[in-house]
């Protein structure tokens, strides 16, 4: 059992049992498809207390190394992100972490493969259960815009729906 | 047959780049360069927007570093509302600022340049992170992980969120601090301060005496250097003048919002990031033997720029650093010792303004009117000089933006020291993983956050070296860990 002077200064992201962690940067169109899920949940439901929906920005690297490293760790995690793998775009769907090699970041996006291989880390090395809901994204942004595209934006609160039916509601926590 | 050697992307530094060194005919490294990312089209997205706006908007450039951000942009704004924070107002700034700095440095040493020296720059790449020390020593692990945890606590009760603060405003500081909340800050940071005192302790006996020779070579340049002072010459990350020393120790004073009298930016064809050097200095020269206008941010800097620290346990390491290593000190891999005395400067320092009665004071800003004007923000980052420089419209509207971040004053000695490393481990084409680490580590020890735009993961991202003959063709790929190592094993090994 953690310890009281532990419990005080634990984050959230890793002291609640279901931890939805939101990234991206909202200055570059697509990729902030994740804060935007995390404030359409905390818009449109209560959060439950067992579970806690971060908008990580763009500092999820240090969340996700916290998580790997601290004592006590969320049951689930689940990662929302934006990727770019070739899907149409606006798709919402789970990523399959084990579909990417381990190494070879050179030739797959920066964007999300380093994410893919901390998040496979956790799971293996820790045994916090991790999924990834991911959304193809439109168009890579090669300027500062804080917009989404039209079709990611439509995504965002059906990809905001499918975390909240299998991860907060309250039957989900029975499984 | 001439080659070309390519890294990337470095692992453990925040963003990512790329590493080119081109080796002559007779195999010795012939040019060196270091490419980054960075975020295009900022100031454009700003103009037009209410000045207010921007230290809400800044802290988005950086997922690591948004509190400097955050911080350069308020004081930016306060320069152009042409007002002073109320005492509490700015002390309560300085609290985050040194909060935040405990967090960032701890991060840094332990987490990424730390597993090069803990596990050794040799060790296999699987065990040489952040995951090698927790499992090498679980107590020291366990440790880092919890002064992390306390720095990201005192940032959020001080703040309401310490991921993108909001709370620094024009004017002051938007919440008061209650003093139940002090009491609990006040117990935290004296651990934070317990925690920094062993950091330091632990770093001078058990890693810095292992690696001498390293860090007196590796990346080892000859520069100038800037940082900010008070007005009595002591360290100073929130505010003062800026002191711009030249590499023989002698230094002058200027104002910060006189920046672009005394930096101007050369550009190089294979980099987005430009190159500040010093006007007054000459021509920009990269060479390593004669550099010219060269000079370096970031911690090294700051130690060597400061006549003195305020608080009694950093200034005794700053008397212990400068009796061994000269002042100003050129080591670069003695960027992540100065670190450490840095560290501990924030610790005591956050345990100083917590005891001041001030800290709790009600009247934390001042109101601001709109007006046509000029405002210069710097702060020092983590990552060196931090400047915040925009104009307005008579409606406050911003009207231009100008920002210079830490790392990209550091660009031309980064690309210098990356020279320098590959010129002294590489000759003859012999090169193997170890050698290329070790070029990466000089580029680490200036904890460069090379692009502000990318969220990727470091301390798991593999490396790659890229072969690549003066036709174009690929002759080999090397990699640390993974199927692309079994694919070339007989291309990586060590010729």
């Amino acid at each position: 059992m953690i310890a009281e002077r532990d419990a005080e200064i634990l984050p959230d992201h890793c002291a609640a049992e279901v931890v939805v962690l939101c990234c991206g940067n909202v200055l570059l169109g697509d990729d902030g498809f994740g804060p935007a899920v995390a404030a359409a949940l905390h818009a449109s439901s209560r959060i439950p207390e067992r579970a806690a929906v971060v908008d990580a920005g763009t500092a999820v690297r240090e969340l996700l190394f916290d998580i790997l490293v601290c004592d006590r760790r969320p049951r689930q995690l689940v990662l929302v992100d934006a990727v770019d793998v070739g899907r149409d775009p606006g798709e919402v769907f789970e990523l399959e972490l084990d579909r990417f090699p381990k190494v070879n970041v050179a030739t797959l996006s920066l964007h999300q493969a380093p994410t893919t291989h901390l998040l496979r880390e956790i799971r293996d090395e820790t045994g916090v259960e991790v999924t990834a809901i991911v959304c193809q994204i439109a168009q890579r942004t090669e300027e500062v815009e804080d917009r989404l595209s039209p079709a990611v934006l439509r995504a965002v609160a059906a990809a905001a729906d499918l975390i909240r039916r299998r991860f907060l509601d309250d039957e989900s926590a029975k499984e | 047959m001439a080659k070309t050697i390519t890294i990337a992307p470095v692992t453990r530094i925040e963003g990512h780049a790329k590493v080119t060194i081109n080796l002559d005919d007779a195999g010795n490294v012939a040019d060196t360069y270091v490419n980054v990312v960075e975020l295009r089209g900022f100031e454009k997205f700003c103009v037009g927007r209410p000045v207010e706006e921007l230290p809400r908007i800044v802290t988005s450039i950086c997922g690591v570093c948004p509190w400097s951000h955050h911080l350069a942009s308020a004081k930016a704004n306060d320069a152009i509302f042409g007002v002073e924070p109320p005492p509490t107002g700015r002390k309560l700034r300085e609290l985050c600022n040194a909060v935040a700095f405990t967090e960032e440095h701890i991060l840094h040493f332990f987490f990424l340049a730390g597993p090069d020296y803990v596990m050794g720059p040799d060790a296999d790449y699987s065990i040489r992170n952040v995951l090698g020390i927790l499992q090498a020593d679980r107590e020291l692990g366990r440790r880092v992980v919890r002064a992390r945890h306390l720095g990201s606590r005192m940032l959020g009760i001080l703040s309401g969120k310490s991921i993108h603060p909001v709370t620094a405003v024009p004017g002051g500081f938007s919440k008061p601090l209650a003093e139940r909340d002090r009491d609990r800050l006040a117990s935290m940071a004296q651990e934070v301060l317990d925690f920094a005192k062993f950091a330091i302790g632990y770093a001078k006996e058990e890693i810095f005496p292992n690696y001498a020779e390293e860090i007196r070579d590796l990346g080892t340049i000859e520069t100038g250097f800037l940082g900010t002072v008070a007005e009595d010459g002591s360290l100073d990350l929130y505010d003062g003048r800026l002191r711009l020393m030249k590499p023989d120790g002698t230094a002058e004073d200027f104002a910060y919002d006189q920046y672009d009298d005394v930096i101007v930016e050369h550009v190089e064809p294979w980099s987005y990031l430009k190159f500040p050097y010093i006007r007054a200095w000459g021509e920009f020269s990269m060479d390593i033997d004669r550099p010219v206008g060269i000079y370096r941010t970031n911690t090294l800097a700051r130690l060597n720029v400061a006549d003195r620290i305020s608080t009694p346990l950093a200034q005794a390491e700053l008397e212990a650093y400068r009796k061994a290593f000269g002042r100003p000190v050129q080591q670069t891999l003695r960027y992540n010792h100065a670190r450490l005395i840095e560290l501990l400067y924030n610790a005591e320092l956050a345990v100083q303004l917590l005891e001041d009665p001030a800290i709790t004071g009600r009247d934390t800003r001042v109101p601001v009117t709109p007006r046509a004007a000029r405002g210069v923000g710097c702060v020092e980052a983590p990552r060196g000089t931090l400047i915040h420089d925009y104009q307005t419209d008579d409606e406050g509207m911003v009207t231009d933006v100008n920002l210079i971040v830490g790392t990209t004053h550091n660009n031309a000695p980064i690309n210098m020291s990356v020279n320098q490393a590959a010129k002294r481990l590489i000759s003859a084409g012999v090169y193997d993983e170890t050698i290329l680490n070790k070029i990466e580590m000089a580029i680490r020890a200036y904890d460069p956050c090379l692009s502000c735009a990318t969220h990727n993961l470091d301390g798991t991202i593999a490396l790659t070296v890229k072969i690549v003959a003066r036709d174009g063709g690929t002759i080999a790929n090397l990699s640390n860990v993974g199927p692309l190592r079994e694919r070339n094993e007989e291309e990586a090994r060590p010729r």
